[in-house]
């Protein structure tokens, strides 16, 4: 009785500790992040350069995105990049996952190296892949007479794919590991069990497995997601946006008009309006996925 | 898809024992050349002089250990190097104890407080503003402050750390049993007691974690080092890089050196905690 | 056992970790040693190696000054921020571009009208920096210009039986098929590095456009589309006769390819000699002006200011930033830079002799120049993205009017959206 009533108290105040725990961090975060934030909102209603004076304009530089077609090549293209290498890298890590938490040889060996890739910088990785594709591969199509190999990837239309292949590359690392960290949660006992029933192994898959690794999932699929609508780094180092404006990602944009060509105040609309979209996507993906994952705990 | 019908297939006919020889075997393929080719030529190249280019992929006729000096001396690695490891380390440090505190306080009062609740969607949100909006202005906040330098990046580090390490403690801390801080509680300790003493320990898998993606982010970033540090003899390895690409990268000899140089250090890091970065996190997951 | 390593690893973690930040604090404080440290920021990558040998002369010299060297790739981005950061380097190298007009926008520059070494430059080179901005005053001081042009291999010249250098279009064309008749590549364009079209493009149109164009222009009263055939078309007639990666090459492999004697001509200026002299000292190559005209006496060098210096207002110790820029700017230090950057130089009395030059000394010395178009477009108008995906499209064998067609009617759109902001 003296228990109950104990935890009952403790459930409706709380302590002080917890405050001292969280609210200085959040007021820093507030300070050095929330701030700077909402004056980057408060400029994309200016037509602040960046530095030097600036005055009101109320929403043109919103209209004036709108009526911009880089901005909405910018979209195009992040959007197909992200959902390309969404797709690409969650089933390949899974694929990959798969693998190395089987019965294999040299498993942590190969482990490893799978998730080598990811301890190296983006800026490094790029370069090292320019060479690739620049000098690399194309001396190889010439000395196998491939003709689609002779040329630089970067220097085509088919850029982008250029860079998925190092973002892919890259990423796998990342969600492969959290792949395998859901894979070997999952007891033993529960595939004995189902391989006593005789299933299949696709049903074992879709019916003990997957449901299994679910937040495992969800986590995956909301970073990736988040990730690669922001793309900036592999860009930067490859293509800087081009060639045209073809590997020109929102982030690209911003960096290089709102910095280059002094159009702060028009990117930082444009800004804006990426975070918006951003946030928008990942709470729909939070919220569906949730859901779907109480529906199979249930 | 074979693989993993394969894969499951010999898990469900032979339990244990026997070893999937299919999956090692494309595994191993493919591990070697995608993933350690690329390394392979970058180390081919830093060890070759130019004129030894002909096949990046041949062993070298001589090495050329000269790449290395040179660009050790011209990317002035050792105060980079010292910037960095500085920058990486305090980062670490304060992210685990501050963030870990932050997350646990949040998770465990969400349901019970609006307040608390408010936050956690606070942190989450803000992890989807990208860094470009806040860019600027932050730049002149943190240079008004005499911020701009080694020890107010590695204090931005630690801060704009917090929404995804939140997001990473807060779904460990869920899923640890409230029973034990019951029992805990019912010994008499205060509420900093059980963390540092009960919860603290148990996430330590999630420490793991997240000392490893802040390893990562902070060794490797390039953009907020690039609009901070102005101050030459203050910025870190990727940054020097960065200008050592501009200036002397007809030698793609000299230039892969240099890359050797930056990815070292992490390399053995890794190779020697190996185990211990991809079991901690993998550990991490089973507890949870 | 165990426990003993592990104690020895955090004790080693500790002492590291003590030791860096000890180090970090000794060197972040204020200088001990007493000496006056100068920034010099460089918004070119090429000249690093020769600003270094030159401080060290400096330093020699002023004991009590200690100048810090930075030039990183991205410059531009580096000095916009540090204008929002209020915090300007004491003494900025900058092009005359729209860096430079930036910068001085932003009121954050000295005023050097008055300074002795203002006086040994030559008027016509002052006269490039002040026609960028509309205030009264010298806001940075001309130091060595550049010479856009051609750059060739004499002995793949030779070898091609081309005894002269082409004076028309038509010449040079002709050259380049002869040169493509006897399997050597007439032009290596580096485009994956998007800067290197502006180098032809920047050829083309400032023999081709009267500089009234952009006045007109920002009116609305023409358009790319109107005025720009002859120039796109030639622009796109160089890609024609480029090695067949043009895309995919960047500067850097045009310049390994140039050294190796691979290709014959790359368009482009004189600040990429020292880019390529280091990979082959033996080159036997030269430079020539690019000709735009059939009228061989209608072909100017186009020419602007590569390095001016500029000190920040916001600098605590002027006379040692004075000093800095007296001492570089001395005629025998000026020669020094010449010498190296194959530049011309802005300071009277400083003369570029160097045979890989040669062929364009001469008009650059007679002033038969003319500058830059793109220092006058708006800063927002990225026009290496219309060049790039002109260059992309005649690659993916677009119809040649097709693509002029295209490509104007994008620059068009582009200078539109740029536009809005200026005014």
């Amino acid at each position: 009785m003296f228990r109950r009533n104990n935890m009952r108290q403790a459930k409706k105040k709380i302590n002080f500790t917890y405050y001292v725990m969280v609210v200085p961090m959040a007021l820093l975060f507030f300070a050095f992040h929330t701030i700077p934030f909402l004056r980057g909102v408060f400029y994309s209603f200016t037509d602040w350069k960046g530095f030097g004076s600036w005055h009101f304009v109320g929403l043109r530089n919103y209209g004036y995105m709108f009526t911009n077609s880089n901005i909405g090549s910018a979209y195009a293209f992040t959007f197909k990049f992200a959902i390309a290498a969404t797709i690409l890298v969650n089933v390949i890590a899974l694929l990959i996952a798969l693998g190395l938490t089987s019965k294999i040889k040299f498993q942590n060996t190969l482990k490893a190296i799978y998730f080598l890739p990811y301890m190296l910088g983006t800026l490094i990785v790029g370069f090292i892949f320019n060479f690739v594709f620049g000098n690399m591969l194309p001396s190889l199509g010439k000395f196998l007479h491939w003709g689609f190999l002779e040329t630089n990837i970067l220097g085509t239309s088919h850029a982008w794919i250029g860079i998925l292949i190092v973002t892919v590359w890259q990423g796998l690392a990342f969600n492969t590991l959290i792949y395998m960290s859901g894979l070997q949660s999952v007891s033993p006992d529960l595939y004995e069990a189902a391989s006593l029933d005789g299933v299949t192994p696709w049903q074992k898959f879709w019916k003990i497995t997957f449901p299994l690794i679910a937040p495992f999932f969800t986590i995956n699929l909301v970073l990736s997601v988040k990730g690669y609508l922001m793309v900036f780094d592999q860009i930067m180092a490859m293509t800087s946006g081009g060639p045209g404006n073809s590997t020109t990602s929102i982030s690209v944009l911003i960096y290089n008009q709102g910095f280059q060509g002094s159009q702060f105040a028009i990117q930082s609309a444009n800004a804006v309006m990426l975070f918006i979209i951003v946030a928008a996507i990942s709470l729909f993906q939070l919220n569906v996925l949730n859901k779907r994952e109480d529906r199979i705990e249930n | 898809m074979q693989t993993v019908n394969e894969s499951l297939k010999v898990t469900k006919t032979r339990p244990s024992k026997h070893i999937n020889y299919t999956a090692t075997a494309v595994l191993a393929v493919l591990g070697i050349f995608a993933i350690l080719g690329p390394l392979y030529i970058t180390l081919m190249i830093a060890v070759k002089n130019p004129s030894d280019m002909t096949n990046v992929l041949s062993w070298p006729k001589q090495f050329n250990w000269s790449n290395f000096t040179n660009a050790w001396q011209m990317t002035d690695f050792p105060t980079m190097f010292r910037n960095t490891l500085f920058i990486t380390a305090w980062t670490i440090i304060f992210t685990i104890i501050t963030n870990s505190a932050a997350a646990y306080a949040i998770t465990r009062n969400r349901g019970q407080s609006k307040f608390f609740n408010a936050l956690y969607y606070y942190f989450i949100s803000a992890m989807f503003i990208p860094f470009n909006v806040i860019m600027l202005p932050l730049v002149r906040e943190v240079s008004s402050m005499h911020m701009d330098n080694d020890f107010g990046i590695t204090f931005l580090y630690i801060v704009f750390g917090m929404p995804m390490n939140i997001f990473l403690y807060s779904g460990f801390v869920k899923q640890i049993p409230v029973a034990l801080e019951e029992a805990a509680v019912m010994d008499g300790a205060k509420p900093y007691q059980v963390f540092f003493k009960v919860i603290f320990p148990l996430m330590m898998p999630m420490h793991a974690t997240v000392a490893i993606l802040s390893f990562m982010w902070t060794w490797n970033d390039f953009l907020m080092p690039l609009v901070l540090l102005s101050d030459p003899k203050q910025q870190t390895l990727q940054l020097a890089q960065y200008v050592f690409q501009g200036q002397f990268s007809t030698n793609y000899n000299l230039a892969f050196a240099s890359y050797v140089l930056v990815l070292a250090p992490v390399l053995i890091m890794y190779v020697i905690f190996q185990r211990f970065i991809i079991s901690g996190v993998v550990s991490g997951a089973i507890k949870g | 056992m165990k426990k003993i390593f592990k104690i020895i690893v955090a004790l080693a973690g500790v002492v590291i970790l003590a030791a860096v930040t000890i180090s970090m604090f000794i060197t972040s404080g204020p200088n001990t040693s007493g000496k006056t440290v100068i920034q010099l920021f460089s918004t070119k990558t090429e000249n690093a190696a020769t600003y270094k040998e030159l401080i060290k002369k400096f330093e020699k010299a002023n004991p009590t000054i200690k100048v810090q060297l930075s030039s990183p790739s991205n410059a531009a981005t580096v000095l916009k921020t540090d204008l929002a950061k209020n915090t300007l380097p004491d003494v900025m190298a900058v092009g005359g571009d729209t860096t430079f007009t930036s910068l001085q926008s932003s009121e954050g520059l000295r005023n050097l009208a008055n300074e002795s070494y203002a006086k040994k430059t030559l008027p016509a080179y002052r006269k490039m920096i002040t026609s960028l901005y509309s205030q009264k005053g010298l806001y940075a001081v001309p130091y060595a210009t550049n010479a856009s042009g051609i750059i060739y291999n004499k002995d793949l010249f030779k070898k091609a039986g081309i005894s002269t250098t082409p004076k028309t279009w038509n010449e040079l064309i002709a050259d380049a098929k002869l040169l493509k008749s006897k399997g050597i590549v007439p032009f290596e364009s580096a485009y994956k590095d998007t800067w290197t079209t502006m180098a032809v493009w920047n050829q083309i149109t400032s023999n081709s456009i009267p500089s009234s164009w952009i006045t007109k222009r920002l009116k609305n009263q023409t358009t790319f589309a109107a005025s720009h055939q002859q120039v796109m078309s030639k622009f796109l007639e160089i890609t024609s006769y480029s090695q067949s990666d043009y895309m995919g090459t960047s500067y850097n492999q045009a310049n390994i390819d140039f050294a190796k004697g691979k290709v014959a001509m790359i368009v482009n200026g004189n600040y990429e000699i020292p880019a390529f002299t280091p990979l082959n000292s033996k080159i036997n190559s030269d430079m020539f002006m690019m000709p735009i005209s059939n009228n061989p006496a209608d072909n100017k060098v186009t020419s602007g200011v590569d390095v001016a210096f500029a000190i920040a207002k916001v600098s605590t110790h002027v006379s040692a930033d004075n000093k800095l820029v007296a001492f570089l700017m001395e005629n025998k230090n000026a020669e020094i830079y010449n010498k190296e950057q194959f530049s011309f130089s802005a300071i009277k009395g400083v003369k570029q002799t160097s045979p890989l030059v040669a062929g364009i000394t001469d008009q650059v010395n007679k002033g038969n120049v003319i500058n830059y178009p793109d220092h006058y477009y708006p800063a927002a108008l990225d026009m290496t993205q219309v060049l790039t995906q002109a260059g992309l499209n005649a690659a993916n064998h677009m119809a040649l009017n097709t693509n002029i067609a295209k490509s104007l009617k994008h620059a068009d759109s582009l200078f539109n959206a740029a536009n809005v902001q200026e005014k």
